[in-house]
């Protein structure tokens, strides 16, 4: 056995994966016109902008209650007509249950377009169809809680227990039957848990759809900080984190115990009990929102609207995809990935260090994993678009301000997710390396780090894909992006460039998607 | 050298862990350590280098204290041994032979091993240790890729990169099966003999520790109870080491060739 038999292997995929990753940061960089000068020149406005935030205006509470309950409002009565359409949708894309192609393939396919359009895309169409107000929330929400709802719903019912099915065949029931006896008894659980899921994340999007016109709380936010009164905007952040904060508690309780069920099982009279309590809390809920809201149905021009639109839609501008002279439909998407990549690339650095702060096996007290834990969330709690509007204060607008939001909501994302992969690694080499005598450094690095890194790599990539999504709506608020021109062309009603934008927004997501999910795939 | 002076170790709760141990091991011995789970004998081991902390006496290793050696000292004194583990402990992810050379982090600067950059005196040695443990050709596998025994090999070899002058190996045949377990105890017999590396082993079948032991220590209760040359640890020794009949499970039953 001569050493050359074992040569190194070569490492030139490393390598090339560095360049590019530099190369596309550079790229980013360029594109956004993100410098440190800029980062440094305006840290002066940000503290002062923070400094006029505090103390909050806590006597605003008598202004903000009222948006506050339409926003719940909105949230209610479109997660539950959202849930009407997507339970039936779910279990006609599901392959089991369905066993017609020519039926599931197109269920399929309407339920990833309708979850490829965001929510405030959503909010800036109604307001124009139906004019402002809670109305055009309400739809927009309805299409978005459709949207994720009909997704995971799809996914538990195909990976229900084929047994059952097969035994409601044989008995000779028709596809109703099968579904009600076969299906409903072993979804049901995992479906009102998923109810209650998508009902958490359409009050944060509901607390933000005002920003455009459609309702809730958004709209005072706005307005205050227009008015420059960042107190009582303060204010209406901690009332809305808050709020969402509570409901997430409730909701997660719920949801466990949907999933997990309770230690000793229920009575039947008392299940049926806790049945019919839910049947009347949901049924209040509906009340309380169907009177509260000031629905204005459809206008007169919505018809007229909605067919030039249509036909706009349908006939995009595809002259506006390239045009020399610059402001593009290329040149716009170039800049939102731009914009994603840089704020993906500077929150998987700076979410490091608060990733091992919150871990619970990296120090010995309970209280300093604690407070990195509560620290992570209370960042990730808001919204990118609400961080992009300060931000906007701060730096003014622009991509660079795109940029520092979508940054800092991620930080606290990616931090969270680190700290479960540091977590969950197998803690005997860090032993192992001890007992060599190394020191903390070389532990982190002979030890951890390479643990860590096919995770970390993994949930950045995730995160990409998510930030590509958002940085696509951060230019409806003046945070760089092809928003910007979308939001233009809404109000201009040229549909024609609507669409476009549309169908531009919908292949760069698909792909950066379809990139990123092969790329997770080959790290394990 | 190592000498365990009055050693003891009374847990947070009150529960004895040792008991005023005193024991003298001298170089080029194979120690082997028997005993119930809960006896002690991880607790034993895992102080040398302290992995484990006592809360009374001190241990010295080659004359110096390693129970008051702090920081940078105590690292240096770590690095000179080595330590096998029940589970082997290496980075999965990791290449076989950058796991081999992780033994070597103690004797460079922590820049230097920041960037991976080993000396090639260093890839020789860690090869060379390889070669030692017949894995060689398998330097530049990852190490999920490999089986329980080759895995619990590379970690002799790391052991023995680290140029180790005493090795402990805490349960290293637990999770193997018996032929393997026969390759490793083996190697590390064979290691013993060849580069007359101290080895202290902590082992629960009976027959393997009477095979490859030159001294067996019985720990019960936190107490030496036995200490002698193998010929001495007859069945009745390690009855009153177990305080009960030796069972079954505790033999491993199978004998070479």
């Amino acid at each position: 056995m001569s050493s050359a038999t074992f040569k190194r292997p070569p490492r030139t995929k490393l390598y090339v994966s560095l360049i590019v990753l530099v190369l596309f940061l550079i790229g980013s960089i360029y594109q956004t016109e993100a410098t440190l000068t800029k980062l440094v020149s305006g840290t002066p406005e940000i503290v002062k902008f923070i400094g006029e935030m505090f103390p909050p205006d806590w006597a605003f509470f008598a202004d903000i209650w009222k948006p506050m309950a339409e926003t719940l409002q909105m949230s209610i009565l479109g997660t539950i007509i959202g849930a009407l359409f997507a339970y039936p949708m779910a279990l006609l894309a599901a392959r089991n249950v369905t066993t017609t192609p020519w039926l599931f393939y197109p269920a399929r396919l309407i339920m990833n377009l309708i979850r490829t359009i965001p929510d405030l895309l959503y909010a800036a169409l109604f307001a124009v169809l139906v004019g402002f107000g809670p109305t055009a929330g309400t739809l927009a929400l309805i299409f978005f809680t459709f949207g994720i709802l009909s997704k995971l719903a799809f996914e538990s019912t195909e990976a229900i227990d084929p047994g059952p099915l097969e035994a409601m065949t044989a008995v000779g029931a028709n596809k109703l039957k099968l579904i009600r006896f076969g299906v409903i008894p072993q979804v049901a659980p995992t479906y009102l848990a998923h109810l209650l899921y998508t009902f958490e994340v359409s009050i944060r999007a509901s607390s933000i759809l005002g920003l455009v016109g459609a309702g809730g709380i958004g709209l005072l936010l706005k307005n205050t900080l227009d008015l420059f009164r960042y107190d009582q905007a303060c204010a209406i952040v901690i009332y809305t984190l808050l709020v969402v904060v509570i409901i997430d508690l409730v909701s997660t309780r719920f949801r466990n115990y949907l999933l997990k069920g309770s230690a000793k099982p229920l009575s039947a009279s008392r299940s049926r009990m806790y049945t019919l309590l839910g049947w009347l809390v949901v049924l209040a809920l509906l009340v309380w929102s169907l009177t509260g809201l000031e629905l204005t149905g459809i206008q007169p021009t919505t018809w007229v609207l909605m067919k030039s639109m249509m036909k706009g839609l349908s006939h995009p501008d595809w002259a506006y995809v390239y045009i020399p002279e610059g402001e593009d439909l290329l040149r716009s998407l170039l800049e939102t990935l731009s914009i994603s990549y840089l704020g993906n690339f500077v929150s998987a650095i700076v979410c490091i260090p608060f990733a091992f702060w919150a871990a619970s096996n990296m120090s010995r007290s309970r209280y300093v994993s604690g407070s990195g834990k509560i620290f992570l969330s209370i960042v990730r709690t808001i919204p990118e678009v609400i961080m992009a509007l300060i931000f906007i204060k701060a730096v003014g607008p622009g991509a660079f301000a795109g940029v520092m939001a979508l940054g800092l909501h991620s930080v606290g994302m990616l931090g969270k997710l680190y700290a479960e992969a540091i977590e969950n690694m197998d803690m005997g080499p860090t032993e192992a390396m001890t007992a060599v005598g190394a020191n903390i450094w070389q532990k982190m690095a002979y030890a951890v780090v390479p643990q860590v890194i096919p995770d970390f790599i993994s949930y950045t990539l995730y995160r990409f894909e998510i930030n590509v999504r958002s940085a696509t709506l951060l230019g409806i608020i003046g945070a760089g992006g092809i928003g910007t021109p979308l939001v233009f062309a809404i109000n201009a009603r040229q549909w024609p460039r609507v669409g476009i934008i549309i169908i531009g927004i919908v292949i760069t997501v698909s792909i950066i998607d379809y990139i990123s999910g092969t790329l997770r795939k080959r790290i394990v | 050298m190592i000498q365990f002076q009055h050693i003891s170790k009374v847990y947070p709760n009150g529960t004895v862990g040792l008991n005023d141990i005193n024991l003298t091991i001298h170089p080029g011995e194979f120690v082997v350590i028997v005993g119930l789970s809960g006896a002690g004998k991880s607790t034993l081991l895992r102080s040398i280098n302290r992995l484990h902390e006592i809360t009374d006496g001190q241990i010295l290793i080659d004359g110096k204290s390693i129970t008051q050696a702090k920081g940078a000292d105590l690292r240096r004194m770590r690095r000179d041994i080595g330590m096998i583990f029940q589970t082997f402990n290496l980075v999965k992810r990791s290449t076989v032979l950058r796991n081999v050379l992780s033994g070597r982090v103690g004797y460079h600067s922590t820049l230097r091993t920041m960037f991976g950059l080993f000396p090639k005196e260093d890839v020789e040695l860690a090869l060379k240790a390889l070669e030692r443990v017949n894995i060689r050709e398998k330097a530049y596998s990852r190490a999920d890729e490999l089986s329980g025994g080759q895995q619990q090999r590379v970690s002799i070899a790391r052991a023995l990169a680290q140029e180790a002058k005493i090795i402990l190996a805490d349960e290293p045949v637990a999770s193997l099966d018996p032929l393997t377990t026969r390759q490793v105890m083996d190697d590390l017999k064979r290691i013993n003999k060849e580069l007359g590396i101290t080895t202290v082993v902590n082992l629960h079948f009976i027959d393997l520790a009477r095979e490859y032991a030159t001294r067996i220590i019985g720990l019960r209760a936190g107490k030496v109870v036995f200490d002698g040359p193998v010929s001495e640890a007859t069945d009745e020794k390690f009855s009153e080491i177990y305080g009960r009949a030796i069972h079954k499970d505790e033999l491993l039953g199978v004998q070479e060739g």
